[in-house]
């Protein structure tokens, strides 16, 4: 093993300080154009055969390139156009290469699905690639809504800027089972646990492709990325260079049910610049500000059993709306109504009466439209310097960051304000290796939890307990009213009336001042979040295959995290000054073969280790069958896994009516279940039985996939046919179960919900969850520069009753576009439009569950292109038809984004 | 060329119009359920029916006189309105206005009169409002067995103290009718939009004072007067039986029932145990009876305050009748949590416990039973009795006004009886 190592490191040394000797060089410069249009092509790759020098050609499609002789042989490749081989013999004159736009599908190249560059149509695993022409083409106001459109993608919208896609069911905010990667940055939030790639990372000048993984993958791309992965590659400087930018102006809320019209601007822009064939830089930036959508789902929640119910605020006593904070504060006011008979005894008869039944009451809470800062604002800022070492070694020191509002659902909405977070890279990257260092660090700024900061708000102006607290002018109130002949509705009024004298006003200075006094206290006093957990992580990986290309392509690679903790206990069990870190690493090897000219089999396996965790082993086997040229089958087994979530191993976050733990066995020790047992609160709750809860030890969840897919273009190239099918079982599936300890030590007193304290801890689920699916995509290249595309797709969850696994997939979904590149006066114009639908389906989450009904959106746009300045102007819109909707219960309700934009060298 | 134009477009426009019709429908949220809202009651409010029902009139003008009108006619509002019929009221007009005015045969006008003119308005208000129970409360919810369930009325005694302070309306039902307090319900049930209406046979007025005034009082209770300052005697002011019958501020809801006895009883008893106390000491019984009853009539009720203050016999008397034994017997005679009239009294002899129970838990308590004047809601005879009493004592059963039994105050009901109750 040792010997092995060494070996590789002299490799890497090697490749790092070999120098290219340069006795007597030549400088090639040409020009290169599309042979249709005449606009320069930017962007082109421009190499010279069987060497590692290459450049590419700027924004206005100039190349210069050095050879040590000539002749020598140009290779001129880009996405879109036709592969071009150059002869130059003579360096003297400029060279003016008319560069051939390539209408065939299915050619493009992909990186994810096996960790080498690779035929999208030869892909061994289900992939889809968005490249930058058509996030361009695309009817979406921002790049991340392109991916909605792929096949088999759901999108969970929690507000305009924070959305989640995921692939093959368990969708949901923050969903923790698809990984993100930036630049091959994890880029999930490491102590808030979602994935931020909608408000820190990439602009949509600066994403050069985007692809999604659909299924497992954590054997290439570690732990996490049960369902999907989805890698998102930004634009090397030394390919795309120039200043480009996008002004994106828009309104939304055009019909006023949420706000009243208000303006969207989107403005983002990139300046990448080549100083040398050494050295290249890029700054890109985006500013996104708008009024949000808003969670208007006020029906009437009960949250103890998981429903909607009927009644609403005026007609339920003890209402708590979905999207309405404050009102989970409920207590019994029969508690009142009895400590009033006890002083008056007078009214004992009465109050007995009364208290026969229970008279569960709620606080005034204030909905989500009220509370929530209206404004969401995203402020992203990025750059990366760029150091060829030599002509194929590069030298990348790159930064993210982002800071901004948004809304985020979790146990309940969350307003994730001034949250900052960066990540910040240096990589080292050779067609044969690459070794890269990274972080995310994580500022939770003024994130606060709604619900609870609301709840909070309300005792500071009016505690709800107390001989004159809320509850009891409440139920004093209440009685005054039934002792005056008032029906239950009016008498509940009443007291509602009284009981919230003093409740200050929405926006006035008071309700201003002490709301955001509470919302800046830390959990448990007020609503902050003080998270500032970061991650470090370093990998890398060689591909051994040109030592071992007779034999087979080898690939192998190494990997370490750390996650450091760190939320001054408002989140996380870790004390101030005192993070926790949770260490991981992990080793792959991947080899591939072509057994015969149509069958390419590979294998890899994966050995990960979480310091909490027992090591785990992920094969994954593949194979790719050539049925006919540009025809191929795909089989492939995976194993994926995914260690718990930092919050599922180590939060300890009080919500007031349950606590919040982890899985770690801290726990143990900190809440003494040693000497103070808990029991599963269904058991007790359904026949008051007893059930110890032994708070096994947590174990890495894991999924065995298998899938089947076809890949083929047909009808002379024109049309392509993605098709797949999977099945997936998961064993020790990680949820959640609700255990109740008695405050006082004595299970027998459980009855009293006063001496009740909830814990929600994860639970590994014994059973068997299965998933399967199917996927079917078309895409047409119709005469004249249309397309036509067409993807519908299946997920199916198999799962015991009784057991909630939050799979939130639509058993049926599908897009459906039609579109057009260039049309009209010199093929300046284009269009787009997509339309999407997907089934109902029953949806459940920690906010809230229920049946989320079909959605129907369409998406379009119309460009005009205006090839001098090489500008597009647009205008286009998301949910065209202005058809609200809401894709989780409790999230936001999305209506009509219109906008028009101008953007300047967009390649 | 034109033509592929056109079909371009053509296809666009279908499939645009395709998607429009398709897209034109994302459902908002679903309330679940229907949104339950109170339903004002369609129908005549309780004020209506009072208002045209010709029985119901002279009790409605009371209920106007004392501005109570609006409040029952407020469909919103839920309540149970017991009505004198009008029979009643005409008796009640010929009580308040001192028999001025005959309980029955005066022109209608007379009555009417009286009632808009010479009744006082806050007399008016606090009956019309001690006949409203802010609930609705058909008879067959009255309580069945022994012995009745207080329903708050809206007369609030002292809205100064609390809101909360109501008299309560004393309801029970037996197999033989239906009482509000000791007043029989004569049609039941009669049901408004907003509650029920039950005819009753007398005006309730609601009651001002206490037990303790009454017992404080009354020349034929200055005996169990006696008795009970002598129990009190060493008592702290707030653990005092006095403080338990004659306080104010506890009175409503305190639920008493008193058996008072007479003086006559009082003192039938104390001749009795002062004649064998000396039969004892070797007195012969006929002087010994002679000197009991000369003792009694010369020294009253000293004999109960300060025994030791009687010549000769003053230490024997004091050591007999030490306080702890007074209050033994005193408290034997009331029943505390329970304010039992009359027709709550079982037909058959049932045993209830008294405040003496509160110190010697297992005693058997009194025995008490009614009989039913034969064919009526009323009670006409009642026995009281004591575990050592060789007979029953009687419920000196008398008709209003000042009466002997069903006597009510704010803190409970008293009933004269004509014999000690002994314990033991």
């Amino acid at each position: 093993m040792r010997k092995i190592s060494s070996y590789l490191v002299t490799l890497v040394l090697a490749n790092i300080f070999s120098i290219v000797a340069f006795a007597q060089n030549v400088t090639i410069s040409g020009n290169v154009k599309n042979s249709v249009s005449g606009e320069n092509a930017a962007a082109v790759s421009v190499t010279i055969k069987d060497s590692e020098v290459g450049t590419y050609t700027d924004d206005k499609g100039n190349f210069s390139i050095t050879s040590k002789t000539l002749p020598v042989t140009l290779i001129i490749t880009s996405v879109g156009y036709d592969p071009q081989e150059v002869v130059v013999s003579s360096a003297s004159q400029k060279l003016n290469i008319s560069f051939v736009p390539s209408n065939s599908l299915g050619q493009e190249v992909v990186v994810a699905a096996s960790r080498v560059p690779e035929k999208i149509l030869e892909s061994p695993v289900s992939i889809e690639r968005v490249n930058s022409a058509a996030i361009r083409q695309a009817p979406a106001a921002s790049f991340y809504d392109v991916v909605a459109t792929l096949k088999g993608v759901d999108v969970t919208t929690s507000s305009l800027t924070f959305k989640t896609p995921t692939t093959r069911g368990f969708g949901g905010s923050g969903n923790t089972r698809f990984n993100q990667l930036v630049d091959g940055m994890d880029n999930q939030a490491p102590g808030l646990n979602f994935s931020v790639g909608s408000i820190v990372g990439l602009n949509e000048l600066d994403v050069d492709n985007l692809e999604l993984l659909s299924g497992a993958s954590s054997a290439l791309y570690g732990p996490g990325g049960m369902n999907g992965t989805l890698l998102m590659t930004s634009k090397n400087p030394f390919k795309y260079q120039g200043l480009s930018f996008v002004v994106k102006q828009g309104i939304l809320h055009t019909d006023g049910s949420e706000r009243p019209t208000s303006p969207y601007y989107n403005w983002a822009l990139r300046w990448g610049k080549k100083v040398s064939e050494k050295f290249a830089f890029k700054i890109t930036t985006e500013f996104v500000h708008a009024k949000d959508w808003v969670g208007m789902d006020n029906r009437n929640y009960d949250r103890s059993n998981g429903v909607l119910i009927p009644g609403n605020r005026q007609t339920d006593p003890n209402y708590d709306g979905v999207n309405v904070y404050g009102d989970e504060t409920s207590a019994d006011i029969n508690q009142v109504l009895n400590g009033v008979a006890a002083a008056a005894p007078f009214l004992k008869p009465f109050i007995d009466s009364l208290v026969r039944t229970p008279h569960p009451v709620s606080r005034t809470g204030y909905t989500e439209q009220e509370l929530l800062n209206p404004n969401t604002i995203n402020y992203k800022i990025g750059g990366s310097l760029h150091y060829k070492i030599t002509p194929g070694t590069e030298a990348i020191l790159a930064g993210y960051w982002g800071t901004g509002n948004t809304v985020y659902t979790g146990a309940s909405r969350y307003s994730i304000a001034d949250f900052k977070m960066g990540q910040y890279r240096l990589e080292l990257l050779n067609k044969n290796w690459m070794l890269r260092a990274y972080t995310t660090q994580e500022n939770a700024g003024g994130s606060h939890n709604l619900a609870a900061t609301t709840q909070l708000f309300n005792e500071s102006w009016k505690a709800s307990g107390g001989s004159n607290g809320w509850f009891a002018q409440y139920g004093q109130a209440f009685l005054n009213g039934k002792l005056n002949g008032m029906n239950d509705f009016d008498a509940h009024t009443a007291a509602r009336k009284v009981a919230d004298i003093g409740r200050p006003v929405l926006g006035s200075d008071r309700f201003i001042n002490s709301y955001d006094s509470v919302k800046k206290l830390p959990v448990p006093l007020g609503g902050a979040l003080l998270d500032r957990s970061d991650l470090y992580s370093v990998e890398g990986n060689y591909n051994l295959s040109r030592f071992t290309k007779s034999f087979a392509e080898v690939l192998i690679g190494a990997n370490f995290r750390r996650y450091s903790l760190n939320s001054e206990g408002t989140l996380f069990a870790d004390q101030p000054g005192d993070p926790i870190t949770i260490d991981e690493f992990g080793a792959f090897i991947q080899a591939s073969r072509d057994i015969t000219s149509y069958l390419k089999i590979s294998a890899s396996g994966r050995y990960d280790k979480n310091e909490n965790f027992e090591g785990r082993f992920t094969p994954r086997l593949t194979a790719v069958v050539k049925v006919a040229p540009n025809n191929n089958i795909r089989l492939s087994y995976q194993t994926a896994y995914r260690f718990p979530s930092t919050q599922q191993q180590w939060i300890d976050l009080d919500l007031n009516s349950y606590k919040l733990i982890g899985g770690n066995k801290y726990f143990v020790d900190k809440y003494n279940f040693d000497t103070n047992p808990v029991y599963e609160r269904d058991a007790y709750q359904n026949g008051g039985n007893l059930v110890q809860w032994m708070y096994p030890r947590q174990k890495a969840e894991s999924l065995t996939s298998f899938e089947g897919g076809y890949k083929g273009l047909l009808m002379g190239g024109r049309l392509l046919i993605d098709a797949y099918g999977y099945y997936g079982n998961y064993k020790d599936f990680t949820g959640r179960i609700s255990v109740i300890q008695a405050k006082n030590g004595n299970p027998n007193d459980l009855d009293s919900a006063a001496n009740v304290q909830i814990y929600s801890v994860p639970i590994n689920y014994a059973n068997k969850i299965k998933t399967y699916g199917f996927g079917l995509g078309f895409d047409y290249r119709l005469p004249r520069n249309f397309t036509a595309g067409l993807n519908f797709s299946s997920d199916n969850l198999n799962v015991p009753s009784g057991l909630t696994a939050n799979f939130n997939s639509p058993k049926y979904k599908l897009n459906a576009s039609i579109g057009n590149t260039g049309f009209g006066y010199q093929k300046r114009m284009g269009f787009n439009v997509n339309y999407r639908w997907q089934d109902e389906f029953y949806f459940e989450g920690d906010l809230a569950n229920g049946t989320l009904p079909a959605v129907q959106t369409v998406d379009a746009q119309f460009s005009y292109k205006l090839p001098k300045s090489k500008s597009i102007l647009k205008i286009g819109a998301n949910n065209l038809l202005n058809q609200y909707y809401y894709n989780a219960v409790g999230n936001s309700y999305v209506g009509g984004l219109y906008y028009v934009s101008f953007g300047y060298n967009i390649y | 060329m034109r033509s592929k134009h056109i079909n371009i477009k053509n296809s666009f426009l279908a499939f645009s119009t395709a998607v429009a019709v398709l897209s034109a429908c994302n459902k908002a949220p679903e309330e679940i359920g229907d949104i339950p809202t109170p339903i004002i009651p369609a129908g005549s409010s309780l004020a209506d029916v009072l208002r045209t029902t010709a029985d119901d009139t002279l009790f409605y003008k009371i209920v106007v006189r004392g501005g109570m009108q609006n409040l029952i006619n407020d469909k919103s509002k839920t309540f149970t309105v017991f009505s004198p019929n009008n029979a009643a009221v005409r008796q009640f007009v010929s009580g308040a206005s001192g028999g001025l005015i005959p309980p029955s045969g005066a022109p209608e006008a007379t009555y009417v009169g009286f009632i808009n003119s010479n009744l006082p308005v806050a007399s008016a208000n606090s009956i019309a409002n001690y006949h409203i129970v802010t609930q609705n409360v058909p008879v067959a919810s009255f309580k069945s067995t022994f012995s009745n369930y207080p329903y708050p009325t809206n007369l609030n005694p002292s809205p100064a103290s609390s809101p909360f302070l109501r008299l309560d309306a004393y309801l029970s039902r037996r197999a033989n009718g239906a009482w509000l307090n000791n007043i029989p319900v004569i049609a039941p049930d009669r049901t408004a939009a907003n509650g029920s209406i039950h005819s009753i046979a007398a005006v309730s007025v609601p009651p001002s004072t206490l037990i303790w005034d009454r017992i404080n009082t009354d020349t034929d209770l200055t005996f169990m007067k006696a008795a009970v300052q002598r129990a009190d005697s060493g008592a702290a002011a707030g653990a005092s039986l006095q403080y338990l019958l004659g306080t104010q501020s506890i009175a409503p809801g305190l639920n008493l029932t008193v058996f008072a006895p007479t003086d006559n009883a009082m003192r039938n008893l104390l001749i009795g145990a002062i004649t064998q106390a000396l039969i004892a000491q070797g007195v012969p019984p006929a002087n010994a009876q002679t000197a009991a009853t000369g003792l009694v009539t010369a020294y009253g009720t000293t004999i109960l305050t300060n025994p030791s203050s009687i010549p000769v016999y003053g230490p024997a008397l004091a050591s007999v009748l030490t306080a702890t034994t007074v209050k033994g017997i005193v408290v034997y005679h009331i029943v505390f949590g329970t304010r039992a009239f009359t027709p709550n009294i079982p037909t058959t002899a049932t045993n209830i416990p008294t405040m003496l129970n509160q110190g010697i838990p297992v005693h058997p308590g009194i025995a008490i039973a009614a009989t039913f004047a034969p064919g009526l809601p009323v009670v006409g005879a009642a026995t009281v009795k004591g575990l050592a009493n060789a007979s029953a004592s009687n419920v000196i059963i008398n008709p209003l006004p000042a009466g002997s039994s069903d006597q009510h105050y704010v803190n409970g009901v008293m009933h004269k009886i004509d014999q000690v109750l002994l314990p033991q």
